[in-house]
């Protein structure tokens, strides 16, 4: 059972390093901002990947499709969140939340090209 | 107070690097699907089983796995294959197993049998042979022919048997793996929903401070 909260540890500190960094270049610069963005991906980071690692195991033909749709939902409920809690002051929080979460993914995805 | 912000930000960004940098050699990050039978073969005579797909993982037993049982790999991370032996599951080193089976080793008693046969074969190849010379050689043929054609109906519903049985060998196999998995995930699942529950209920309380 460690292995799996290992895992989802290293994919929220791959988020926390991507995405609070990106948050502050969209303007991010309060406690309550920092604070709200962290929660908010923790809400949204481990049920995301908690759920991919579900579809590897048991649902492996619909794992693609899967990682698409729950990034998708993803995006929409942290764009939610952010407009609710006006995190990003005259910005798009969808698309502050799509650029937060491609920049996240992405990172996860190189460091597995690279580890290979 | 952003100055102050900026730092406290940058700091932790540092520790979630030094947390990717420590996980990264882990590989425990890519979990694959896997599905394959192999065997322990140990240099010391046994595999150790731990919690997790590494040597910083503790034991799941003191016992070790001894040389040449066969073990299902249900899921596979790195060099590491989540398996399940004896009423207990865990993760095993995939470089201490092999997909070739152990070689049997062969059975001394048996081989005063074939000779004990061969000498009663004889005897009564000698009985036949002689009924064989009164009955006439056509007759001889034909029975040659139907129980050489039993035979090989008995083999064949043997071998489609014996392939049923390993078929149904695997699933049990697998269901048993994937079972052990299914209950630490839903373990791990039911702690998410009360992080995630105790998340939410914290941002709203922070946002709400604020707009007063």
């Amino acid at each position: 059972m460690i292995w799996i909260f290992e895992i989802l540890a290293f994919n929220l500190a791959i988020v926390f390093v991507t995405e609070l960094t990106a948050s502050f270049a969209f303007g991010a610069a309060t406690w309550r901002k920092i604070a709200t963005v962290t929660l908010i991906n923790i809400i949204t980071n481990l049920p995301v990947v908690l759920s991919s690692l579900c579809l590897t195991l048991f649902f492996e033909a619909w794992h693609d499709l899967g990682i698409v749709v729950l990034e998708v939902v993803a995006v929409i409920i942290e764009g939610f969140m952010f407009s609710k809690f006006k995190t990003f002051d005259n910005r798009n929080p969808y698309f502050v939340s799509f650029v937060l979460n491609a920049i996240s993914f992405s990172a996860g995805e190189l460091i597995k090209i690279f580890d290979k | 107070m952003k100055k102050t912000v900026l730092i406290i930000s940058m700091i932790l960004v540092i520790l979630s690097l030094n947390v990717v940098a420590a996980f990264a050699d882990a590989a425990s990050y890519d979990v694959k699907n896997a599905g394959y039978y192999v065997y322990v073969a140990t240099p010391d005579g046994g595999l150790n089983m731990r919690h997790g797909p590494g040597t910083d993982y503790a034991k799941v037993m003191d016992e070790r796995i001894p040389d040449g049982v066969r073990l299902y790999i249900g899921s596979v991370s790195g060099n590491w294959g989540y398996t399940s032996y004896n009423g207990n599951s865990g993760w095993v080193a995939l470089k201490q197993t092999t997909t070739i089976p152990p070689v049997q080793p062969t059975e001394e008693p048996a081989q005063e049998e074939p000779a004990k046969e061969a000498s009663e074969k004889q005897s009564a190849q000698v009985q036949t042979d002689a009924d064989v010379e009164e009955q006439g050689d056509e007759t001889s043929d034909t029975a040659e022919t139907i129980e050489s054609a039993e035979t090989a109906e008995t083999a064949k519903a043997a071998e489609t048997a014996k392939a049923a049985e390993t078929d149904i060998e695997e699933m049990q196999d697998a269901a048993k793996v994937k079972k052990s998995m299914s209950i630490e995930l839903i373990l791990v699942i039911a702690l998410v929903i009360m992080v995630v529950a105790v998340a939410v209920l914290v941002v709203i309380l922070i946002n709400q401070k604020a707009k007063k």
